[in-house]
C-alpha cells in the first residue's frame, strides 16, 4: 500500500532551539493514526510541517508522492488549500460567518466548485442540516466542531490533520465526534493524522504512534515553546 | 423531500463577501471611519466650491469694462455696490460729469447705472439701452433676452432670470417698485407708477440675473413728485398720464461703466477723473480692485483648507487606528485562513482591500453628500451670497482630493497589511488563544 506521509531524517529548528529530528515516520494512505505526545513535545509544528506552512530545515517530507522541499511558499499554499483539511482544537471557525459560509470557505483558495449534491450529504451526514444559515455562534461546542470537520472534508483531501479537536469536549461526545469523522475518511480513503496528549481515546484508532520515541531531540517539559 | 438549503445561494463566498462581513462585524468602527473620512472630503469639497462659485462669480460678473466710476469712496466700495449689489453708493454722479467724461475722445462706450429702488427683495437698476448693447459678463458674453423686448416706454422693465424664476413673472406682469430697498421688505412702494415686465433675460450665472433693469427715466418718473427723499404730500402727486419728456430727463446716476478705445489710455483716463474739478469722483479698475480683494479673501480660504486636510488626516488616522486595533483580535481568524490554503499575500490582500472598500465607500458617500448639499443648499447660497454653483460639479481639485485620499488611504493601510503579515507569518496554525 502507498504512503500518505512519508517522513525521513526530517530536522526542524527555531534558530538555535531544536525542536524535531525524526528519522524515519511512514503513514500508510487511509490510515487512521493517533500522535501523542506531552505538550511541548513538538506535535503541532509536525502539523505545520505537513500542512505546509513551516519548512524543515533538513530531511524528507513526502505527501502522496510530492516532497513538500521542492515547493516554494506558493505551490505549498495552494498544495496546502487542495490536499490537507486542518482540524483546531477549538475556535476552528470565522465568527462573522453563517455555518454554510464557513463550510465553504476552503474555494476561496482554489477555483473549483462546490459540488451542491457532495455539500448537501456531507452536511446531513454531519447532522448540520437544520443549521446552515445559523451564525456559527448560536452552535454547541460540538456542533462547532462537525462544521470544522465538515470544511476540512468538503475538497476531499488526501490528509486530516487534526490538533487536539475533541479537547473541549466530554467523553461521550468525544466518542462520537470521532466515530462520525472516522466514518467520513474511511468512505473517502482518507488519511487522518490526530495529535493529542490524551489517550484515553487511543484505542480508536488504527494505530498509535508516541512522538517522542520517533524525535531524536530530547524532550525537556520546562522548554515549552 | 425538499431540504433548507437545497438551491440556496446565501452560502456562496467571496473575497467581498468575507471583506464586507469582517467589517460589519467591526460595525462601530467601520461607521466611525467612513464618517471621519467621508466628513473630511465633504469638508474639503465644500470649501473647494464654495471658493470656486466666489471666484466665479468675480471674475464672470463683469467682463471688457476698464472703469468704474462713482462718487468718491473706495475703488472696491464703487464696483461692490455697483456690480455686485453689497453694501450702499453715498453720493450720486451729475449727469453733467457723466456726460463730460462719456464725450472725451477715448471713450468707447459707457453704461449708466442709476441704483437705490428694489423689488421684492431683488434690486431695480436703471440705465440705458448701452446696458443690453455693450454689457459682458464671464469672457466676452452679451446679455439676451429669452423673451420680449428691451425696455422702450418709461414703465418698461426686463427681469433676470432668477427674478422671473422666483417671483414666477411672465411678459406683462406688474412690477411695483419698492423705494430705498435692495434687499428685505419694502417700507414705502411707487404702487402709484407699477411697471409691466416686457422682457425676460437668459440666466447667466451672475448678479445679473437678480435684478430688474428700467430706463433712467422710468427711475426719474417714479421720484418725478418726491421731495428730498420722501413721497409727496396728498394732492401733490403727478399722474403718470401727466408725465412729459422734460419732466423725466435724469439728473444724475449712481455710477457708470466706462470702456475705452485704446486700454493704454487707462491709467490716463483714470487720473484724470480721479482729479475731475468739478465733484468728487472715483475711477476704479475692476480688476485691480478685485484681485485685491480676492487676496484678501483667500487667506480664508487658505485657513479652511488647511483645516480640512488636518481632517483628511485624522480621518485617515482614525483608519489606521481602527484596523491596527482589530489585527490582535483577528490573529485567529488569519490562522483558519492560513490553514484552509491562505497565502500570506492573501492575508495582508484581505487587509488592503478592506482598507479599499472603507475609502471606496467613504468618497462614494463624500461625493453623493456633496452632491445633495449642492441640490438643497445651491438655491440658499444663490439667493442669499450671491454665490452659483456653475459648471462642473466636480472640478479638476476636488478630484485631486479625492484621489490624494485614496492613495494615502492605500499607502496608510501598507502597515497594518504588512503587520498582518508578519504575525501571521509568526502564528502559524498553532496560534493558543
Amino acid at each position: 500500500m502507498s504512503s500518505a506521509i512519508e517522513i525521513s531524517n526530517l530536522k526542524f529548528s527555531y534558530g538555535q532551539h531544536a525542536i524535531l529530528d525524526i528519522d524515519e515516520l511512514k503513514v500508510k494512505a487511509g490510515e487512521i493514526v493517533f500522535l501523542y505526545g506531552p505538550s511541548g513535545s513538538g506535535k503541532s509544528t509536525l502539523l505545520e510541517l505537513i500542512a505546509g506552512v513551516l519548512r524543515a530545515q533538513g530531511g524528507v517530507l513526502k505527501i502522496g508522492t510530492q516532497n513538500l522541499a521542492e515547493l516554494d511558499s506558493a505551490g505549498l499554499d495552494s498544495y496546502r488549500a487542495g490536499n490537507v483539511g486542518y482540524i483546531f482544537q477549538s475556535f476552528n471557525l470565522i465568527p462573522y460567518l453563517s455555518v454554510m459560509e464557513n463550510i465553504l470557505l476552503p474555494f476561496l483558495f482554489q477555483k473549483t466548485q462546490p459540488d451542491l449534491n457532495e455539500v448537501k450529504n456531507l452536511i446531513s451526514d454531519l447532522g448540520l442540516k437544520d443549521h446552515i444559515n445559523k451564525p456559527v455562534t448560536e452552535l454547541s461546542v460540538g456542533q462547532q466542531q462537525r462544521v470544522a470537520v465538515a470544511r476540512a472534508l468538503i475538497k476531499k483531501p488526501n490528509i486530516i490533520l487534526a490538533d487536539e479537536p475533541t479537547s473541549a469536549l466530554d467523553y461521550d461526545h468525544r466518542e462520537k465526534f470521532l466515530k462520525i469523522l472516522f466514518d467520513l475518511c474511511r468512505k473517502n480513503n482518507t488519511t487522518v493524522l490526530f495529535v493529542s496528549h490524551d489517550r484515553s481515546i487511543e484505542k480508536l484508532f488504527d494505530r498509535s504512534i508516541s512522538l517522542i520515541e520517533h524525535n531524536r531531540v530530547q524532550f525537556s517539559p520546562t522548554e515549552v515553546s | 423531500m425538499t431540504t433548507e438549503y437545497s438551491g440556496k445561494t446565501s452560502g456562496e463566498i467571496s473575497w467581498l463577501k468575507l471583506a464586507m462581513k469582517s467589517l460589519a462585524n467591526r460595525r462601530l468602527s467601520t461607521l466611525l471611519t467612513v464618517f471621519s473620512m467621508t466628513l473630511s472630503l465633504v469638508l474639503l469639497m465644500t470649501v473647494e466650491r464654495v471658493k470656486r462659485a466666489a471666484q466665479d462669480g468675480f471674475t464672470q460678473s463683469i467682463s471688457g469694462v476698464d472703469l468704474v466710476v462713482g462718487a468718491r469712496t473706495s475703488p472696491l466700495q464703487v464696483i461692490l455696490f455697483s456690480v455686485f449689489n453689497i453694501g450702499q453708493p453715498s453720493q450720486n454722479v451729475s449727469i453733467e460729469s457723466f456726460n463730460q467724461i462719456k464725450a472725451r475722445p477715448e471713450v468707447e462706450w459707457t453704461i449708466p447705472y442709476s441704483l437705490g429702488d428694489g423689488h421684492r427683495g431683488f434690486r431695480v437698476v436703471a440705465t440705458n439701452s448701452d446696458f443690453f448693447t455693450h454689457y459682458n459678463f464671464r469672457s466676452k458674453e452679451k446679455i439676451e433676452l429669452a423673451e420680449g423686448s428691451p425696455f422702450s416706454g418709461y414703465f418698461d422693465v426686463v427681469i433676470g432670470a432668477d427674478v422671473a424664476r422666483t417671483l414666477g413673472y411672465k411678459i406683462g406682469s406688474p412690477v411695483v417698485v419698492a423705494h430705498g430697498v435692495t434687499s428685505g421688505p419694502a417700507i414705502q412702494e411707487h404702487e402709484d407708477k407699477p411697471f409691466k415686465v416686457v422682457g425676460i433675460m437668459k440666466p447667466t450665472g451672475t448678479a445679473i440675473d437678480r435684478a430688474l433693469y428700467i430706463s433712467l427715466e422710468g427711475m426719474e418718473a417714479i421720484h418725478v413728485d418726491w421731495q428730498s427723499g420722501s413721497a409727496p404730500a396728498m394732492g401733490k402727486e403727478i399722474k403718470a398720464e401727466s408725465l412729459t419728456a422734460e419732466m423725466l430727463q435724469p439728473k444724475s446716476i449712481t455710477s457708470f461703466f466706462l470702456r475705452t478705445k485704446n486700454r493704454i489710455e487707462i491709467l490716463n483716463l483714470q487720473r484724470w477723473i480721479n482729479e475731475y474739478q468739478e465733484e468728487p469722483l472715483i475711477a476704479a479698475i475692476p480688476g485691480v480692485a478685485l484681485s485685491e480683494l480676492w487676496n484678501s479673501l483667500s487667506i480664508i480660504d487658505r485657513v479652511l483648507k488647511g483645516i480640512s486636510f488636518l481632517v483628511m488626516l485624522v480621518g485617515l488616522f482614525s483608519m489606521l487606528i481602527a484596523i491596527m486595533t482589530s489585527l490582535n483580535e483577528r490573529r485567529r481568524e488569519m490562522a483558519i485562513l492560513r490553514a484552509l490554503g491562505a497565502s500570506l499575500k492573501n492575508v495582508s490582500g484581505l487587509i488592503l482591500f478592506e482598507t479599499l472598500i472603507l475609502t471606496t465607500s467613504a468618497i462614494l458617500l463624500a461625493c453623493l453628500i456633496k452632491i445633495i448639499l449642492e441640490l438643497l443648499l445651491g438655491p440658499w447660497a444663490q439667493s442669499n451670497y450671491g454665490l452659483y454653483l456653475q459648471g462642473a460639479v466636480f472640478s479638476a481639485n476636488e478630484i485631486f482630493y479625492i484621489t490624494i485620499m485614496f492613495f494615502s488611504a492605500l499607502l496608510i493601510s501598507l502597515v497594518p497589511a504588512v503587520r498582518a503579515m508578519r504575525s501571521a507569518l509568526k502564528d502559524g496554525l498553532s496560534l493558543k488563544v
